[in-house]
C-alpha cells in the first residue's frame, strides 16, 4: 500500500486483489445485492485510491478500508431503506425502492432457502442504523470493538443498536409467522 | 437508541450481547449467576439466543465474487492525476456507457471466459502478442496502423470494428474500454439472455442491442449513437446524437429535448438535525456538473440552484466528510446526478439556471465559489 500511495497503479491492483474478497464480503452482508455489493466494493476501492495519502500507516490497511466499506455501503442504501419505511410518503419512487431492494438475483438465494430469504427481508426492514450494526455484528463476525470502530461510535451505542435490532427483528418475524403456525396447528 | 428492557431489569442489550459472546468475562458470569437463578430472565436469554442462532442460515447465503480488479480499477488513473472532477466523470461516463451496454453476466465474471476473435487485428498482454485462444481480461486489442479497418468479437454478443491505430482493452467477456483511436461498436439483442444490464438507487436500465461509435482524439471523446439508444451517467442518447466529452463539459450539437429536472429532498428522518438535503439533478445533458467529490479536502459545502430570475429554487449542503454525504464521487448509470425525492423544483422557465458551488473551507473563511452550472432550456 506504501508503493500504492506513491501512485504505483500495479501495487494497488495487488491491494485490491488481496483485500476484495473481504471487502465483497462485508458489502454482501451489508446490501444482499449483488450489483450493490459490487458497486460498494468499486467505490471502495476508488476512494482508497484517491485518498490513499490519508491511510494511517500504522493502521491495517483491511480495517480502513472496511471504515470506507461501511460509509459507502450507507450512503448507497440509507436512502432506499428510509423510502421504503414510509412507502406512503415516498410515490411512485418507492415502487424503484422496492425494485431496487427486492434482494439478491433469485439464484444467489435459491438454494438457501425460504428461511434465509424471510431473514433477508427482514434484516432489510430494519432502519439503516440497526440494519447496519447487526450486519456488521451478526452477519459479518465483527466484534462490538469492531463494529464501533467501523461505524464511528462507541461501543455502547453498536450493543443497544445491537438489541433493539434484535427485538425489532424477532417482532417482525413473530408477526410474519403466526398465521403460518395456526395453518399448521389445524 | 432506548433499549428493550429484558425480564426484571435485566437489560436486553446484556441479553443480545452474551448471546453473541460479546459480553465481557466479568459481566458474562454476573449474568450467568443471574440467570441460573431467574427462570423467567433465563426464558427470555433462551428467546434470544434462540432468535439469534437463527440468522446462521442467512450468514451463510454464499456470497459473490468480488469483480475482477481489471474491471474494478478500470478508471483510477485519470482521478489519481489531478484532472479536473467533471474530466474523470465524463471518462467514467463514457466507460460506463460500454459496460452499460453490454449485459451482465449472469454468474461470477471471474468464472466468466474471455472469447475473443480478431480480423486484421492483434491481440498484446503486456506488449506480447498472444493468441485469441488464451485471451484473458485485461488484454488489449490493437488495430495496426495504416492497415484496413480490423474487427474483434469480444464474448458472445459484442462486435467492435476498430480504425487503423485503435485500441480496445478487453474488461471481461462483455465489457471493453476504448484506450486510443475510434471504434464502433455493435451489441446484438438476445432475448433468452438476462436483460438486466446495471440496477443501482432504484434504475433498471435494460438493453436489449444497438449501435455506437466512441472516438478517442485530443483529449475529447466523442459518442455517436446510430442505433437505439445508450445510457451515458444515466442519461438517454438517442440514435443520431453526437456528444463529445473534453476539458470538463459534455456538449451536444442537438437541441436537450427535455427539460432538466431538478429535486431538493431531505436526506434525515423527521425531526433529525441535522437535517440533510439532496439534490437530485435528472437528465444533466446540457449540463456541467462541478460536484464536489466526497474526499474533497475543501471543506464543507454548500450548492444553490438559482432560476432565470436569480431566485433560488434548490439548495444542498454536504459536510465534505464519508458518512451520509451521498454525491456520487463518479457519474453512476442511474440516471442522476444524486438521488432521493420529497419536494421538487422544476426547471419550467426558459432561460439560464445556475448552480453555484461554495465551498466553506477550513478554517472558516470567505466562501470560494466552486464552479457553476448552466442549463440552457431551448
Amino acid at each position: 500500500m506504501l508503493r500504492a500511495r506513491a501512485g504505483d497503479r500495479e501495487a494497488f491492483a495487488a491491494v485490491y486483489r488481496r483485500h476484495a474478497s473481504r471487502v465483497m464480503s462485508l458489502a454482501w452482508h451489508l446490501t444482499f445485492d449483488r450489483a450493490l455489493a459490487e458497486d460498494v466494493v468499486q467505490e471502495t476501492f476508488a476512494r482508497a485510491w484517491h485518498a490513499a495519502s490519508r491511510w494511517d500507516a500504522r493502521a491495517p490497511l483491511s480495517a480502513w478500508l472496511a471504515r470506507i466499506a461501511t460509509r459507502v455501503a450507507w450512503n448507497e442504501t440509507a436512502r432506499a431503506w428510509w423510502r421504503r419505511a414510509r412507502p406512503g410518503r415516498a410515490g411512485a419512487e418507492a415502487a424503484l425502492s422496492t425494485r431496487a431492494h427486492a434482494g439478491p438475483p433469485p439464484d444467489a438465494f435459491a438454494s438457501a432457502g425460504e428461511e434465509a430469504a424471510r431473514l433477508r427481508d427482514a434484516v432489510a426492514a430494519l432502519p439503516a442504523r440497526l440494519r447496519i450494526a447487526f450486519a456488521l455484528v451478526r452477519l459479518d463476525g465483527r466484534s462490538y470493538a469492531e463494529a464501533a470502530e467501523l461505524l464511528g461510535v462507541p461501543v455502547g451505542t453498536v450493543k443497544s443498536r445491537m438489541a433493539a435490532a434484535e427485538e425489532r427483528l424477532r417482532r417482525a418475524l413473530g408477526a410474519r409467522e403466526g398465521p403460518r403456525s395456526d395453518e399448521e396447528a389445524r | 437508541v432506548t433499549p428493550p428492557r429484558a425480564a426484571g431489569d435485566l437489560p436486553a442489550e446484556d441479553l443480545v450481547a452474551r448471546a453473541l459472546g460479546a459480553l465481557p468475562p466479568a459481566e458474562a458470569a454476573a449474568l450467568d449467576a443471574r440467570l441460573a437463578r431467574d427462570a423467567a430472565a433465563r426464558a427470555r436469554y433462551a428467546e434470544v439466543e434462540d432468535h439469534l442462532a437463527r440468522y446462521d442460515a442467512l450468514a451463510a447465503v454464499p456470497r459473490p465474487a468480488a469483480p475482477p480488479a481489471e474491471r474494478a480499477l478500470a478508471g483510477l488513473d485519470a482521478r489519481r492525476a489531478g484532472a479536473p472532477a467533471w474530466a474523470a466523470l465524463a471518462a467514467a461516463a463514457v466507460l460506463a456507457a460500454v459496460v452499460l451496454l453490454l449485459p451482465r453476466p449472469s454468474r461470477s465474471p471471474e468464472a466468466d471466459p474471455v472469447t475473443v476473435a480478431v480480423e486484421g487485428a492483434r491481440l498484446l498482454r503486456d506488449g506480447r502478442e498472444v493468441a485469441a485462444s488464451d485471451a484473458r481480461a485485461g488484454d488489449v486489442v490493437v488495430a495496426p496502423p495504416g492497415v484496413g479497418e480490423a474487427v474483434a468479437r469480444i464474448g458472445a454478443r459484442t462486435t467492435v470494428a476498430l480504425d487503423p491505430g485503435s485500441e480496445v482493452r478487453i474488461l471481461s467477456g462483455d465489457e471493453s474500454e476504448l484506450r486510443a483511436g475510434a471504434a464502433r461498436f455493435a451489441v446484438a439483442p438476445d432475448p433468452k439472455a438476462p436483460r438486466v444490464v446495471a440496477r443501482a438507487d432504484g434504475v433498471r436500465v435494460e438493453v436489449t442491442g444497438t449501435r455506437f461509435a466512441l472516438e478517442r482524439a485530443g483529449g475529447e471523446v466523442a459518442l455517436d449513437v446510430v442505433e437505439g439508444s445508450v445510457l451515458v451517467a444515466g442519461v438517454a442518447v438517442s440514435s443520431g446524437e453526437r456528444w463529445t466529452f473534453a476539458g470538463g463539459r459534455a456538449r451536444t450539437e442537438r437541441p436537450v429535448p427535455r427539460s432538466p429536472r431538478v429535486s431538493l429532498s431531505t436526506a434525515s428522518p423527521e425531526g433529525a438535525r441535522p437535517v440533510r438535503l439532496r439534490l437530485r439533478v435528472e437528465n444533466p445533458t446540457a449540463a456541467e456538473l462541478p460536484l464536489p467529490s466526497p474526499d474533497d479536502p475543501r471543506g464543507p459545502y454548500y450548492l444553490e440552484v438559482t432560476d432565470p430570475a436569480g431566485a433560488v429554487v434548490a439548495v444542498r449542503v454536504g459536510s465534505g466528510n464519508l458518512e451520509g454525504d451521498a454525491l456520487p464521487s463518479r457519474l453512476r448509470p442511474r440516471g442522476v446526478a444524486e438521488a432521493t425525492l420529497r419536494t421538487e423544483a422544476t426547471f419550467a422557465r426558459p432561460g439560464t439556471y445556475r448552480l453555484r458551488t461554495f465551498f466553506l473551507g477550513r478554517p472558516a473563511g470567505p466562501a470560494a465559489p466552486g464552479g457553476d452550472l448552466e442549463i440552457v432550456l431551448r
